[in-house]
């Protein structure tokens, strides 16, 4: 076999998968944003949450002909929004069964206004889990070598056997991230069960409290600590016997400092994941296992 | 009694003389307060502090049975306060007459735990409370934007219009000084009127 057909066998075979791909990548547009999104279920779309923010419908757009999505989720910690549209019919796409390799041929294949786009490049680094800079984990930390325009952010990455990744984001510094197929497949299994996607929920409000130099090493604690300022009836703070006064010093071996940084922690997990906070009560400090809940909403 | 700042106790040392008290102990520092609440029996009264600064002594009071009487200034003091659930024994507010002081330590002295029947004996004196603290409604909003609810969402289960929820949301943000959904969320963690 000639080289010259060796690598028009490979166009082919790269044309093939786009080819494939192509009916379930939609372009998604508001007055405000626009990029890709693909089908992850019947009617039900994925797309990136940051650029959203806050926007609650879409025009969905492919091959000349639009309809209406919804937003029925956005998610900022893990960048994943889910959006509703009765067009989005398209066979899902299928997902990878095993972690992408470093160095690993990937495909970024999106949806501008004229039409499929495809960018080609590399699996940068994959690795094991990571906090994103929101406070959600994530199985794997994907990083893409390859050029995301505008319009592709939200699109999904595919590898050589046309299998879905991961869906491709802008990350600080002009990286580009992937949000991993697990994360994307938990988010829209929550939007479909609950209407939303659950959020780990402990039951507390908290204060921070600044401790001067002698407090700080009495209670051995940073610059500051949570005071439980009040518990929710029938969380899970409560079953764990947190109460009110109680001191927090700690969560899953890191200093608590600030509210926030705790509500991204909690927020980070999901229901039914635990954390071990280190609590201090009068002079006792121990350590509490907590399963978390999900917060308590009316019903629609 | 304990009060943290000199003028405090003064203040406090006077009231109680008033209503023919005189105080066994003079507590003026945490360290002090926390010792005082482990081995003391007597009512303890507590004056010059914020909750929550007060709560962890509180769970110390609680637990070895010492009976505190907080004088705090707010406007609302009931049972669901959260320094009267957290045990203390009577919330009174501050400036309270000497007399009603007396009776009460009295009270909490016999075992009752008590509130004020109304809010305030002088509404012209509790700070009025800050523009800038969330209504009931807006902290319900705002607990289902931490869900991650869109706006027609919270409609659809606060049984609001869409324009209704537009407004708390904008009043929220107003408040919070926020300009998106992540960020109202976390600053109202930072002030401590979110549940996590």
């Amino acid at each position: 076999m000639s080289q010259s057909s060796l690598s028009s066998q490979l166009d082919a075979e790269r044309a093939a998968i786009l080819d494939r791909a192509a009916a379930s990548v939609f372009a998604v547009e508001s007055s405000r944003v626009r990029q890709s999104a693909f089908v992850w279920r019947g009617g039900l779309l994925v797309t990136a949450a940051e650029p959203l923010d806050g926007t609650e419908s879409l025009r969905v757009t492919k091959d000349g002909s639009s309809s209406e999505g919804e937003v029925l989720a956005c998610d900022l910690r893990t960048d994943i929004a889910v959006v509703r549209c009765a067009a989005a019919v398209a066979p899902a796409l299928v997902s990878g069964t095993t972690p992408p390799r470093v160095g690993q041929t990937i495909a970024v294949v999106g949806r501008a206004a004229a039409g499929l786009t495809a960018s080609w490049g590399s699996v940068h680094l994959s690795a094991g889990p990571w906090t994103t800079r929101r406070g959600a984990t994530l199985a794997h930390r994907l990083l893409f070598d390859v050029h995301l325009a505008h319009s592709a952010e939200g699109a999904p990455v595919l590898d050589l056997d046309g299998y879905a990744l991961a869906m491709a984001v802008r990350g600080p510094r002009r990286q580009v991230l992937g949000i991993p197929v697990e994360a994307i497949e938990a988010a829209v299994s929550d939007v479909v069960a609950h209407g939303r996607i659950a959020h780990g929920y402990l039951g507390v409000r908290v204060v921070p409290l600044g401790l001067g130099l002698q407090a700080r090493h009495r209670l051995n604690a940073g610059e500051a600590v949570l005071i439980v300022a009040d518990v929710a009836h029938g969380s899970p703070a409560s079953d764990a016997g947190l109460e009110i006064g109680d001191l927090l010093l700690a969560l899953d071996g890191d200093a608590l400092q600030s509210p926030d940084r705790l509500l991204g922690r909690i927020q980070g997990k999901r229901p039914g994941e635990t954390l071990r906070l280190s609590r201090r009560r009068g002079s006792v400090i121990d350590e509490l296992t907590i399963t978390l809940g999900s917060r308590p909403t009316p019903d629609p | 009694m304990a009060g943290f700042q000199p003028e405090v106790r003064g203040a406090l040392r006077r009231h109680l003389d008033a209503g023919g008290i005189s105080a066994a102990l003079e507590i003026d520092s945490a360290a002090a307060l926390e010792r005082a609440l482990m081995d003391c029996v007597q009512p303890l009264v507590i004056s010059g502090v914020r909750w929550p600064e007060i709560a962890p002594f509180l769970a110390t009071g609680r637990d070895h049975g010492a009976p505190v009487a907080l004088l705090l200034e707010e406007r609302s003091l009931d049972a669901q306060h959260p320094a009267f659930r957290a045990g203390a024994a009577a919330l009174l507010p501050w400036p309270v007459p000497a007399s009603a002081l007396a009776r009460a330590l009295a009270a909490i002295a016999s075992g009752f735990r008590l509130l004020p029947r109304r809010p305030s004996f002088d509404p012209g004196t509790a700070p009025r409370p800050s523009s800038r603290a969330l209504s009931t409604r807006e902290r319900e909003l705002l607990e289902l934007v931490a869900s991650g609810l869109t706006n027609k969402s919270i409609a659809r289960r606060l049984d609001l219009s869409i324009n209704t929820v537009k407004y708390h949301l904008a009043s929220i943000f107003a408040k919070l000084d926020a300009r998106t959904r992540a960020e109202a969320v976390s600053e109202a963690a930072r002030r401590g009127e979110l549940m996590l």
